[in-house]
């Protein structure tokens, strides 16, 4: 892992164990032996209150390449959630997450996650990244917003 | 070292007050014989072969013009150099259209081209204060650098970012690294901020963004060449006219589709025609012409030979191959040498798609001999160059003497090229009587080119040499006329609409 991508994860961590915002949580994947693994981190976003996604913490991996923060990390929820931005593989499809549009190399852990939060209920209907979930979405939001009532209850945490 | 002279130009690139390229050194190929077949001779009394004027620049070239625009524009917004090109690249280049919108709502369209009003100064901060977000730098000993919107980093991630941004080419308006911050990077920051060679590539993108924007300015299609062109040709005659234009490189090729030379066909035709050959329906067209199906199993079968008896080998089905009647029920009834009028739907359909083939094998084939001439020329060039060699070493002529034999090659590719073409476009004429001069036109053409062709392959001598030299320069000559005369007769079908097609244009 090059040095300045290290560097700043250690940072990212460390200012993430200082302050984050509520119902959130990120941690670098550990591996078998013990050790930390910086470039794999399991996130968990709870959805906004007062909105049909309340109640849910939506498990999303964040992936770093060895470019970064040259390069965004790669954002797949696991399992794949439900969504009219979110591929049947789980990456998400949002703007401040590609190279070619919004990922400037100052975009923090914190401001990722929150983006991906506030996409959760306000989905892009420009971009469309998996088509049950869009058409549904476009055509019957009755249907739309009871599947994701659904969803929120599935993603309940037990503890 | 890098790859522009910039030491003069590129003081306007952060000054601007420079006053060495105003007048541009442009390689104008209207004055030269080189442009011939567009602009032709001043006897011609069509005007509108004129109206193509094309210029093939140098990057160099693009870059004092684009100096002179952002000038120009700057004589009514007096901003910096820097605005001014940020609020160009912003609106594609169309000075006016900016101006008048620039002067109605400054700071509207300012904000839209993250242009910032105000300019910070080009130096670097050193303060215990700051902290750079991306690598985490903090200290005194760090060089710090910001934008007017005050978004500190320190200079290694800066030109990382601007690095990535710049290899990526993506585009020249790069925005400040903070997050959802959209004040764009101006050009002598960038020059502040990174080394020589990345400032060339940023250079690079900016004249690639310009020519990409502007519709009189297109790319040299050819491999390996890297340069501008510049036409006045408007989309709208591409009905009338080939655009046909002249790279420095040596490349010919048509401004308006950016394919390789297609006169007297226009873009539409030549579009429609490689889409004809690259098209299956051909293969379709075949199928249906050569080849029957069992009458048990439906297998397609092409008869290769032997009597009229098949037996298909897939399903072991036998049938007479002219009436596809049962060969039990038809060897003792044996009616297939009695003619039946043709008249079953079928037999109409199979024998009108014969035709159409027929047709297009026609052209296409003629087409595709001239294609495979031009690339015999190729080998043909370098025969005559041996030729040339000998006939210099066994005779008192001097090389230019014999340059001839090279100027006849390069004027029958010339001429193959333009006859390729015709029978594209006469694959999309219509049969009628106004035909009859073009397919006059168009085989004194080739009857010439075939003589040219023969004679350049001859075997010279000395001794025979001052003849052939002769026999070659007038027939050139000819050729050379005749494909003018060819040239400008379809030009002038199009202009007074004299052509029909068969095909929607």
């Amino acid at each position: 892992m090059s040095g300045i991508c290290k560097n700043r994860l250690m940072e990212e961590r460390k200012q993430w164990r200082k302050d984050h915002p509520f119902g959130f949580y990120a941690k670098p994947s550990k591996a078998t032996d013990g050790t930390l693994n910086l470039l794999e981190w399991e996130c968990g976003i709870p959805g906004k209150p007062k909105t049909p996604w309340e109640g849910g913490v939506y498990k999303i991996a964040l992936t770093f390449p060895e470019e970064y923060p040259t390069k965004p990390p790669k954002c797949k929820f696991t399992p794949p959630l439900f969504h009219p931005n979110v591929f049947p593989s789980g990456t998400v499809c949002l703007s401040i997450l590609n190279e070619d549009k919004g990922w400037k190399p100052s975009i923090t852990l914190k401001q990722i996650l929150l983006g991906v939060q506030d996409l959760l209920n306000d989905p892009n209907n420009s971009d469309p990244a998996q088509s049950e979930a869009y058409h549904m979405f476009k055509n019957n939001k009755v249907a739309y917003e009871k599947k994701i009532l659904q969803q929120a209850r599935d993603h309940t945490p037990t503890d | 070292m890098s790859q522009y002279d910039y030491d003069s130009q590129m003081a306007s690139w952060s000054d601007y007050d420079s006053e060495n390229y105003s007048q541009e050194e442009e390689y104008d190929y209207d004055d030269n014989t080189s442009s011939q077949f567009i602009d032709n001779q001043n006897t011609t009394t069509d005007h509108h072969l004129k109206e193509i004027d094309f210029t093939s620049l140098t990057k160099d070239q693009i870059l004092a013009r684009m100096t002179k625009i952002v000038e120009n524009t700057n004589q009514f917004l007096e901003l910096s150099f820097d605005q001014v090109l940020l609020l160009l690249l912003n609106n594609s280049w169309k000075q006016e259209s900016l101006i008048e919108k620039y002067l109605e709502a400054p700071s509207k369209i300012a904000a839209e081209a993250g242009v910032s009003l105000k300019i910070a100064p080009l130096e670097y901060k050193h303060s215990p204060d700051l902290f750079c977000p991306i690598m985490c730098e903090e200290g005194e000993d760090v060089d710090f650098f910001a934008l007017s919107c005050g978004h500190y980093y320190c200079k290694d991630c800066y030109s990382t970012y601007l690095k990535f941004k710049i290899t990526e080419k993506e585009s020249p308006m790069i925005k400040c690294p903070e997050h959802k911050c959209s004040y764009n990077i101006g050009t002598s920051e960038i020059k502040f901020l990174l080394d020589q060679n990345l400032y060339d590539s940023y250079i690079d993108l900016l004249i690639e963004n310009f020519v990409n924007s502007n519709e009189h300015y297109c790319w040299c299609p050819a491999p390996n060449c890297t340069n501008p062109m510049t036409c006045s040709f408007s989309p709208s005659s591409s009905k009338y006219i080939v655009p046909t234009v002249l790279c420095k490189c040596g490349y010919k090729f048509c401004f308006g589709c950016k394919r390789q030379n297609h006169q007297p066909a226009i873009c539409k035709i030549a579009e429609l025609w490689e889409l004809k050959c690259k098209d299956d329906s051909e293969t379709a067209h075949w199928i249906v012409s050569n080849t029957k199906e069992c009458p048990g199993c439906k297998a397609t079968i092409e008869k290769n030979g032997g009597c009229n008896h098949m037996t298909c080998k897939k399903c072991r089905h036998e049938f007479c191959w002219i009436c596809k009647g049962n060969w039990k029920l038809h060897k003792d009834n044996y009616n297939c040498n009695r003619y039946v009028a043709s008249g079953t739907e079928e037999d109409q359909k199979v024998s009108k798609s014969r035709e159409s083939l027929e047709r297009y094998l026609h052209y296409y084939n003629r087409f595709n001999n001239h294609e495979q001439s031009i690339q015999l020329t190729k080998k043909l060039i370098k025969i005559t160059e041996q030729n040339v060699e000998s006939v210099q070493l066994n005779s008192s002529l001097s090389w230019i003497e014999v340059m001839f034999l090279h100027d006849a090659v390069n004027i029958l590719s010339e001429c193959r090229n333009t006859l390729k073409w015709t029978y594209a476009f006469a694959f999309f004429l219509k049969k009628d009587n106004l035909n009859i001069m073009f397919e006059d036109n168009q085989s004194d053409l080739e009857r010439s080119v075939e003589q040219l062709n023969e004679i350049v392959e001859s075997k010279i001598s000395p001794e025979n040499i001052i003849q052939t030299k002769e026999k070659i320069l007038s027939l050139s000559s000819y050729v050379s006329k005749r494909n003018e005369i060819l040239l400008n007769d379809t030009l002038k079908g199009y202009l007074e609409d004299r052509w029909v097609f068969n095909a929607e244009l």
